[in-house]
């Protein structure tokens, strides 16, 4: 048998109550005369008591938070052994009006009696709760929450929402969010661009190897990608837990983009592209099929962005990284394209 | 024939042709319902012609009426004219409510009739009212609300009575007891003695046979006429039938109405056949006379309806029109 | 300017309409000495006698449908409806008679009346008698509902009210009719749709009716302090509603609350909010706020019952909450 102990209404004017301190802990054995708590009012603080014996089952309420009349403080059980059906610690509860979360607090599971008058249901919050709020992360489909306003004025000045995501504005974006992102929030793109020139050959026999040992030909794009996202995963000092997902696209031959998901952590026989929910972490423009030593499409290409050409010099590729210094930092940038240069030298580095 | 017969003459012979217009009204809905011309429902009055026949010869233009999901008859008594009325039927705009009240809520204001009402003993309180401003005005004008045997299950009603007798309104109750209320006899539906329940009121009741409009008319006129005299409110019950199912699609009714009962009350009870005869018989009119009464009215009819299946519905614009007075 | 309660805003209203207009009269329950429970219409039927201030049985249905049918035939009613929980009452006759009267007869017939009735919770009268349910008659086509929030607005809505053509409902807030208000010697009518803005912001807007515009405005005050600055929107009447009026205001701060004190869900705050977002969508920076009555029978205990409505202080803690961006 349990009883509820609740906020008692102890002034003509008070809706709610703050209890000063627990005069008992829980588990501790209590006479109906022991003094449960000290409860401030508006006028005085009074000491109240038990009520009932028993044993103290749970306590419900947070000192010095005020709490609303008529809610459940406490519980107080007959038998000891039905302590434990009983939630142990105290949950925070709210004061009067909405609270944020909207939910109001949960009652006890223990069995209520239907004739104690000092039992009442948890009260719930004052009004139909507010709507959740959105503490969101950053979408894997690609979805950006914003505001209606924020979206046209976004529209309006050329914005690119999912740059300031990338930025770190928390989502939703809203109207204010667009003036905190600064230059970003005018659409000024903001890219730097690193070129880097390395040999050829030690890529292309390394494409022949595996082709012997394994049987298998491997796609050089992918080849290409599986060593950038282990650069990157190594420049960036991701972890391999981490979803790496680069977009590829070859010129000619356009079937359109590829993503392949943490293709530096399959094997590279396996090398597949797949669905991937993912905003890709960098794509690659793979030029080498083509005549092409330079070729930039017009258009937003997601940043950041590596083209790889075929060298002026015939013994070489030319590697060009776009990047917006505000995502990725020059250091880094310049880690990465080490990395990748030393990994197409030396490729049995990339294995290990 | 002294002037006074003449003029009887002339209310007789009138009270007649209205009569056969209702009834050849009627058959003309039904028709049209039949054949697939008529959108919804409708509910037919043909047998009950006296009652409101009868009751409607007493009154003026001025004075008002309600009635009831069974409306057509009272319309045309209190003197609404073909053309207006099937336009009405048909949801074309020449109807009386442009189309917009159909069947159910057909009015015709300029001849004070304040409309059919859908809801059963709905138009009580508009009736009581329209009492209510004559007796304020003073204009002794007097309203008559139609209701029938169903009505008497609605607490309305006896609010209104009540009220009406409280403060004298100038109104009639005429409870049509056409048996059965939709698909169930009176005698399951209203306990007690039908009268009583105005005469519970202090409300002066009177029972008369509903298929003999001379009857009912002569009543009606003592009434209508101490009603002027500020002595309302009263209530009559009226007996009578109708020859017809609840509603143009009732058809397949021997389930609660025999058809040796229809039988008796089209062959021995027709309001219409019952003046006719007694006319032929105190040799008011002769048959040829009335026949020719009935092909006129035939033809009227007939010419009514193709005017109406011809007319034009309102404009669509008019959907969204009289929600709201100016 | 003076200063009078609600009830005597509505006693002048109510006389300056009768002396204008014979046609005009009241009938209801306890209306003629008693001047109704809530003493409203005292002093009126000693000048204008039993004949306009027209005491009834406790017959709801059966007044509502005489008026209706007194209004048809050139009368012009006001009917005294002594709780708004009556509406239920009464509903046939407002509902399937007063609203669709002059539609069906193709606008010929016209029902000229005016039903008087009352809102509002916390009076400790329990379920049956404190309701808000002016959404119900908002619905039925034909019917225009007034809600004043003062003593003004219910001296100038009446008065525009006694002198429409079609069926008006009018709620007062049962617990307002001692609340005074400035209102001008001189006649005026505040025409029916027209909204009033009662405070300028930029941050957000409240639109709020009857009581709940005292509540919003409290709440306003709170917010300044808090540098928020809240404009106020009373529409005055819900049917026909001043779209325009509210929706510029909410373009201007890209944010609202709708606080109402009929029940939460299917109701005005609703329908406000549905047309806020399907005509002002594009200049909204947060969800669209609605805060109405809890969704639960109104309890007799004062306790649960003040936490059935909203109050200043959960007004106030939405609306920070809406301009943080937190919802």
């Amino acid at each position: 048998m349990a009883h509820d102990i609740v906020m008692p209404m102890l002034g003509m004017v008070q809706d709610t109550g703050i209890i000063v301190s627990w005069h008992k802990q829980i588990g501790d054995a209590v006479k109906a005369s022991d003094v449960l708590m000290e409860v401030e009012t508006d006028k005085a603080t009074v000491e109240i008591e038990a009520g009932f014996d028993g044993y103290v089952a749970a306590l419900k309420a947070e000192t010095g938070v005020p709490v609303p009349v008529g809610e459940v403080v406490a519980v107080i059980t007959a038998d000891k052994g039905e302590i434990e059906t009983a939630p142990a610690s105290p949950e925070t509860t709210k004061a009067e009006a909405a609270p944020a979360e909207g939910a109001a607090p949960a009652t006890p599971p223990v069995e209520q009696e239907a004739e104690k008058k000092t039992k009442g249901p948890a009260v719930a919050s004052a009004l139909p709760p507010a709507p959740q709020a959105h503490p969101r992360a950053r979408p894997r489909s690609g979805r950006i929450h914003a505001s209606p306003k924020a979206r046209r004025l976004a529209r309006e000045r050329g914005v690119d929402l999912e740059r300031l995501v990338r930025l770190g504005v928390p989502e939703p974006i809203h109207v204010s969010d667009l003036d905190k992102a600064g230059a970003a929030a005018f659409g000024m793109p903001a890219t730097s661009l690193m070129r880097v020139t390395i040999a050829r050959a030690p890529f292309e026999a390394f494409q022949e190897w595996v082709a012997d040992e394994a049987s298998v030909e491997i796609d050089g794009t992918n080849l290409w990608a599986a060593f950038a996202a282990g650069s990157l995963r190594a420049a960036t000092g991701q972890g391999r837990d981490e979803e790496i997902v680069v977009e590829t696209s070859r010129f000619p031959d356009t079937n359109g983009a590829v993503a392949l998901t943490d293709p530096d952590c399959a094997g590279l026989s396996c090398l597949e592209s797949g669905p991937t929910g993912g905003i890709a972490a960098l794509t690659i423009l793979d030029l080498t099929r083509s005549m092409l030593t330079d070729y930039r499409p017009a258009g937003d290409a997601a940043l950041p962005h590596l083209t790889i050409c075929n060298g002026q010099d015939s013994a070489n590729f030319d590697l060009y990284l776009a990047f917006d210094p505000a995502i990725l930092a020059a250091e880094t940038a310049y880690a990465f394209l080490k990395e990748l240069a030393d990994r197409t030298q030396v490729p049995l580095r990339h294995l290990l | 024939m002294t002037k006074a017969a003449k003029k009887n003459t002339e209310a007789y012979l009138r009270m007649y042709r209205q009569m056969v217009r209702i009834r050849t009204f009627e058959d003309n809905a039904n028709q049209l319902y039949l054949s697939a011309k008529m959108p919804g429902l409708t509910h037919l009055y043909s047998g009950e012609e006296a009652v409101a026949v009868g009751i409607c010869e007493a009154l003026e233009p001025t004075d008002h009426i309600t009635s009831t999901h069974r409306g057509h008859g009272h319309c045309i008594a209190k003197g609404a004219e073909f053309k207006r009325m099937f336009c009405e039927l048909l949801g074309k705009e020449e109807g009386y409510c442009r189309g917009k009240g159909g069947s159910m809520h057909i009015a015709d204001q300029d001849n004070g009739n304040l409309g059919a009402n859908a809801i059963v003993g709905g138009s009580a309180g508009i009736a009581t009212g329209a009492a209510l401003t004559a007796k304020r005005r003073g204009n002794k004008s007097v309203t008559v609300c139609f209701f029938g045997d169903g009505a008497l299950g609605q607490g309305l009603l006896y609010e209104v009575m009540n009220m009406a007798a409280l403060w004298k309104l100038p109104v009639i109750y005429a409870c049509e007891n056409n048996q059965y209320g939709e698909y169930t006899h009176h005698s399951e539906t209203a306990a007690g003695e039908l009268t009583a329940r105005a005469t519970a009121f202090g409300i002066e009741s009177f029972e008369v046979d509903g298929q003999n409009v001379l009857d009912v008319n002569k009543l009606a006129q003592e009434l209508v006429s101490r009603v002027r005299n500020g002595e309302g409110p009263f209530f009559v019950l009226l007996d009578t039938y109708r020859f017809h199912g609840h509603h143009v699609g009732d058809i397949d009714r021997s389930y609660y109405r025999s058809k040796g009962e229809e039988q008796e009350w089209r062959e021995a009870r027709d309001p219409i056949k019952i003046l006719g005869d007694w006319l032929t018989r105190e040799k008011i009119a002769t048959a040829k006379e009335l026949g020719a009464i009935r092909n006129d009215v035939k033809a009227d009819a007939e010419a009514a309806v193709q005017y109406a299946l011809d007319a034009p519905y309102p404009p669509l614009e008019e959907v969204n029109q009289h929600v709201y007075a100016a | 300017m003076r200063e009078i309660t609600l009830s005597q805003a509505v006693n002048e209203a109510i006389a300056e309409e009768m002396r204008r207009d014979p046609t005009v009269f009241v009938l209801g329950e306890d209306v003629a000495e008693a001047g109704t429970p809530f003493k409203v219409l005292k002093g009126l039927v000693e000048e204008f006698g039993t004949e306009r201030i027209v005491d009834t049985p406790i017959s709801e249905p059966g007044f509502a449908g005489i008026a209706v049918g007194a209004a048809m035939t050139g009368s012009r009613p006001i009917v005294d409806l002594m709780f708004g929980d009556f509406l239920t009452l009464v509903m046939d006759q407002i509902a399937n008679q007063a609203a669709k009267t002059h539609y069906m007869s193709g606008g010929k017939l016209r029902v000229p009346m005016v039903l008087r009735t009352n809102m509002g919770a916390t009076r400790r009268s329990a379920a049956q008698h404190s309701q808000s349910l002016h959404a119900w008659v908002c619905h039925i086509p034909g019917l225009k509902v007034a809600m004043p929030s003062s003593a003004y607005e219910a001296k100038g809505l009446l008065k525009s009210a006694i002198r429409d053509n079609n069926p008006v409902i009018i709620f007062e807030d049962k617990m307002m009719y001692q609340e005074k208000a400035p209102v001008p010697e001189e006649e005026y009518l505040i025409p029916l749709g027209e909204a009033a803005v009662l405070r300028k912001g930029r941050d957000i807007t409240f639109v709020a009716t009857s009581s709940m515009v005292q509540v919003a405005q409290k709440a306003a005050e709170m917010l300044a302090g808090d540098g928020i600055e809240a404009e106020l929107v009373d529409p005055r009447t819900l049917v026909p509603l001043d779209e325009g009026t509210i929706l510029s205001s909410v373009r201007k701060t890209s944010r609202a609350i709708i606080i109402d004190e009929g029940y939460q869900s299917f109701g005005v705050t609703g329908e406000i909010a549905a047309r806020i977002a399907e005509k002002a969508f594009y200049d909204l920076d947060a969800p669209v706020q609605r805060m109405g009555a809890m969704d639960v029978p109104i309890p007799f205990s004062p306790v649960l019952e003040d936490l059935t409505v909203p109050t200043p202080e959960s007004v106030a803690e939405r609306a920070r909450a809406t301009v943080r961006g937190e919802l």
